[in-house]
């Protein structure tokens, strides 16, 4: 049963926001599979070797071009959570872009151990880097019964 | 009771999160690496507690729960009372409160590797928490990050940041923090942060020794350090009254396999206060006593040596903060 199915565009102006995206599980259920992808990953822009340089020069250190590109690619960074009718189901943070997880009794790591329940759920996308003048968010969930 | 220092690892990652280890492979690796205990501090996540204190259980090690709250302005690792706050919710207008709820309910919390590249390469991995000098809902600074601690020069910056927020009044256990995602070290020396407790060390006497002040970061030296003063003997991290008093003080080297592996040997001990630092050579196993005139906010004391080819700083101690 497909309970979630929503995609956003974010810019960079989008950085730094947690932003929900509520939907309803109709039934109880033994597992909910979300469905979690951005894209682009990476940020391909011209400047960011100068966003490395420049982001070195303000906690006062020295980079050179070569040292800037040690540390590409740049990469948009945006991370999932999930809440229940009774709070913080578990966070997956980590620099994937296209994952499934898992929230059941034996959840994937990150969700802590539930049994989906009917009731009101919220999906939370928390933008951590927007570099990419457009980055995709598709989110969707399937309720197993 | 006597107090003693035992080493501990405070920051850590695992599947849970971004981390590259299950949690049983993380209590393996604080076993080799000769750790009485470590912390789990996944980022945004708890999921992993339940399993990495049953294994440490079964191994003997002393487990920390916690957190790494990382969020857009800064990471803070929360030990102790890993659940009370949603990490969504800490932002600079909110984060001493957070911090504050933290520590009500029994737990700690410190600012994570403060001078760490930030956006658009590590969103948050510095400290832009905006809080001026007001520190004093934390309790533990991270003046060490990573490996390899003193070829850091993030590094440098954040222990004299640490010395800038004590001379202002805040009162902040230095402790290092890995930041570990992998079981192996690349060849390169970590440091540990060894905690002062009174007995076997638990998982609550150990938050309130770092509460206490009662730590020092080190790379393959253990410190044996007191401060007497009209009859009274004071531990590190203790307020003392200023005026004349004795420092005692000596250095010894850590775990041979971990001295042997990375070049450990101890050159001397550095003071420093506001006024200035003076540096006594003492060698691995002496032991100094040094009268001094007590001023200003703190007296900080360091261990120099050598580690990794280098001359360099082996230990970083929590000051004794000195009242006037």
């Amino acid at each position: 049963m497909i309970v979630l199915d929503e995609t956003l565009t974010l810019s960079p102006s989008d950085t730094a926001k947690h932003i929900a995206i509520p939907f309803s599980l109709p039934a109880d259920g033994t597992e909910l599979r979300i469905r979690y992808r951005y894209t682009p990953k990476r940020y391909e822009g011209e400047d960011a070797v100068d966003q490395v340089v420049a982001c070195y020069g303000r906690y006062g250190l020295d980079c050179t071009e070569a040292e800037a590109r040690k540390e590409l690619p740049l990469n948009n960074l945006i991370t999932l959570s999930l809440d229940g009718p009774h709070g913080w189901i578990g966070t997956a943070h980590r620099h994937l872009n296209d994952a499934v997880y898992c929230i059941s009794q034996t959840p994937d790591p990150g969700f802590m151990p539930y049994r989906p329940r009917k009731g009101d759920y919220r999906a939370v996308v928390s933008t951590h880097a927007v570099l990419s003048d457009c980055v995709t968010v598709g989110i969707e969930g399937e309720l197993i019964l | 009771m006597k107090t003693t220092f035992y080493p501990f690892e405070l920051h850590c990652h695992t599947v849970h999160s971004d981390g590259k280890m299950p949690p049983d492979t993380l209590i393996e690796a604080a076993v080799r690496d000769g750790l009485t205990g470590v912390a789990l501090t996944d980022h945004n996540a708890v999921s992993g507690l339940d399993e990495a204190e049953r294994i440490a259980g079964r191994k003997g090690v002393v487990f920390l729960r916690g957190i790494e709250w990382t969020t857009f302005y800064g990471h803070i690792t929360v030990l102790g009372a890993e659940s009370v706050v949603d990490w969504r919710s800490v932002n600079p207008d909110s984060v001493v409160e957070c911090v504050r709820n933290v520590r009500a309910s029994g737990g700690i919390a410190g600012i994570a590797h403060p001078y760490r590249i930030g956006y658009p390469i590590c969103t948050g991995g510095s400290d832009d928490w905006g809080l001026g000098n007001d520190y004093g809902a934390f309790s533990h600074y991270e003046v060490w990050s990573y490996l390899s601690p003193q070829k850091n020069p993030t590094n440098r910056m954040a222990k004299n940041r640490y010395y800038e927020l004590i001379a202002a009044g805040n009162r902040l256990a230095c402790v290092y923090g890995r930041d570990r995602h992998t079981d192996y070290d690349e060849g390169k020396a970590y440091a540990v942060t060894f905690v002062g407790v009174e007995g076997a060390p638990d998982a609550r006497s150990v938050y309130q020794a770092i509460a206490r002040g009662r730590t020092y970061v080190s790379t393959g030296v253990t410190v044996d350090l007191a401060l007497e003063r009209e009859g009274a003997t004071y531990e590190i991290g203790s307020e003392v009254p200023c005026g004349e008093c004795r420092l005692r003080i000596g250095a010894s080297l850590w775990r041979k396999a971990y001295t042997d592996r990375f070049g450990v040997s101890i050159d001397g001990v550095r003071l420093l206060t506001e006024e200035g630092e003076r540096f006594f050579p003492i060698k691995a196993g002496e032991r100094e006593e040094i009268p001094l005139s007590l001023s200003g906010r703190y007296l900080g004391v360091e261990v120099e040596g050598t580690i990794e080819g280098e001359r360099g700083t082996l230990a970083v101690v929590t000051p004794f903060f000195v009242k006037s």
